[in-house]
């Protein structure tokens, strides 16, 4: 991962997500090995630093690319889009800080070199996000998202970001 | 009954799982499908949530074989309630 100093920042945080600051960015690179599913051999992503209540830091950064998921993503509602995010961003702290999440499920056989997971709350949202969590920068842990779909998506993006197709 | 059934993901809380993701396939239709154990069923449950997604309870989660065979042996009339249909990819 090649990082340089970016001032700008790359995600729209849900202002009731949690109580946090923004502060300045990094840009990661990323290869065919973290995303296979892209096109590109490489992807510079911004990334935001987020910090919590409690001082806990961590960078998230969005790269939904390929044909696939960026069209499902793009079938969301606008209002969906916000749902999603902000259930993503509201689950994130349990995430970064314990590691864990009932809601939070770890992909058994991610196509991507990266530890790969979901946002999946039980009950009336019928929306998913999906994300990589990266190596740690100086310690803090990085996310990012990489897919958004409603639940009837759920097994097209599985499909597009892990090992989907053994017969019984 | 299914032709596919394949573990996809697991939630876990203090290093245990606690509850699984799989997909089935069933007469040509892909659906998903969210096992956990009576033990962890409070964590999941959704009550007057018509859209929510419901959670099946199996003994053990261990083995996804056990799983499979568990759900192939279910009736589809059963299973039904908690199948999550999937859009065709």
């Amino acid at each position: 991962m090649n990082l340089e100093l970016e001032s700008e920042m790359s995600e729209n945080l849900p202002s009731d997500a949690f109580e946090e600051t923004r502060s300045n960015a990094l840009d990661v690179q990323l290869t065919k090995n973290d995303m296979p599913w892209t096109k590109e051999e490489t992807v510079n992503i911004p990334l935001t630093l987020v910090t919590l209540r409690g001082g806990k830091q961590f960078y998230v950064g969005s790269a939904v690319r390929g044909s696939n998921l960026t069209r499902i993503a793009n079938s969301l509602k606008e209002e969906e889009s916000g749902l999603a995010q902000k259930q993503f961003y509201n689950h994130l702290p349990d995430f970064v800080e314990k590691g864990w999440s009932k809601d939070i499920f770890r992909v058994e056989v991610p196509k991507s070199i990266r530890a790969t997971y979901y946002v999946k709350p039980i009950g009336g949202i019928k929306l998913r996000t999906f994300f990589l969590r990266l190596d740690d920068i100086e310690g803090k842990p990085v996310i990012l998202k990489v897919a958004v779909s409603t639940k009837n998506n759920e097994i097209p993006v599985l499909k597009e970001i892990s090992n989907t197709s053994k017969e019984k | 009954m299914h032709e596919i059934c394949q573990e996809l993901a697991s939630a876990r809380e203090n290093g245990e799982v606690i509850a699984k993701d799989f997909y089935l396939r069933i007469n040509g239709k892909d659906f998903s499908i969210t096992v956990t154990t009576q033990k962890h069923a409070h964590l999941y449950e959704v009550p007057d949530q018509p859209e929510g997604t419901k959670v099946f309870i199996v003994e053990d989660l261990s083995d996804p074989k056990e799983i499979c065979r568990v759900l192939s042996g279910t009736p589809f009339e059963k299973l039904q309630t908690f199948l999550v249909p999937q859009e065709k990819s």
